[in-house]
């Protein structure tokens, strides 16, 4: 209800945090596989109004991704050629 | 008198891709030493194998994972980092506190292995698996 203001410029549905629609998906620096739909193809973070995660969640994965770059299971940035 | 606590630990180190299965026998046989020394419990030790790294260290691109979980006191943890620096076979180390008052049972009661979404052995199963730039989406 309280995102109808946004209703004028919001395209498509409203984004929901995975990890509460899937229970079984855990936020641990060590999986890999779940961390990298967080980062950009350049390796940064994704802000939470595009990863629709709740606060609580948004920082968990911050850690976690943050975590996971000292140990280069995750990468600090990627080199692209643009 | 200061009362000891036990912790509860997890340690992520890397090994250099050329070590030999002799060397990274002895650098986890001298963390399991110091863990001991320091009155310590080991309650979890995994291979990870050799896998990609995200990025070059040391002009490597791949490296061996291990993983621990141990219960240990103070100092322990400084101890085994000390080491760690010392060798020049590993290339990184990362430990992370899990619980700073374990008990004998909470130790063991939930390995983070079985907390996790998929066992590590899912994960890890492809030599190469690990961070993959074209898999990456916002």
């Amino acid at each position: 209800m309280r995102d109808f203001r946004f209703d004028g410029r919001r395209r498509g549905r409203r984004k929901v945090d995975r990890f509460l629609a899937d229970k079984s998906m855990v936020i641990d620096y060590k999986d890999p596989s779940v961390l990298k739909y967080f980062i950009t193809e350049r390796g940064k973070i994704v802000p939470r109004r595009v990863s629709g995660l709740v606060a609580r969640n948004q920082r968990k994965i911050t850690r976690a991704i943050k975590r996971a770059r000292m140990i280069a299971l995750m990468p600090f940035t990627t080199a692209k050629a643009h | 008198m200061a009362v000891r606590k036990l912790r509860k630990y997890e340690l992520i180190y890397v090994v250099q891709p050329e070590a030999t299965d002799e060397d990274r026998g002895k650098i986890a046989e001298r963390v399991r030493d110091i863990i001991q020394r320091f009155e310590g419990t080991l309650v979890l030790e995994e291979d990870w194998g050799k896998r990609k790294l995200a990025y070059e260290i040391r002009k490597f691109n791949k490296g061996f994972y291990s993983y621990f979980v141990f219960g240990a006191y103070a100092g322990t943890v400084q101890e085994i980092e000390r080491n760690l620096r010392m060798l020049d076979n590993c290339i990184r180390y990362l430990t992370i506190k899990l619980e700073d008052e374990a008990t004998a049972e909470s130790l063991t009661a939930k390995p983070t292995s079985e907390r996790r979404s998929r066992p590590m052995s899912a994960v890890f199963e492809d030599d190469d698996a690990g961070f993959d730039e074209e898999d990456a989406d916002a």
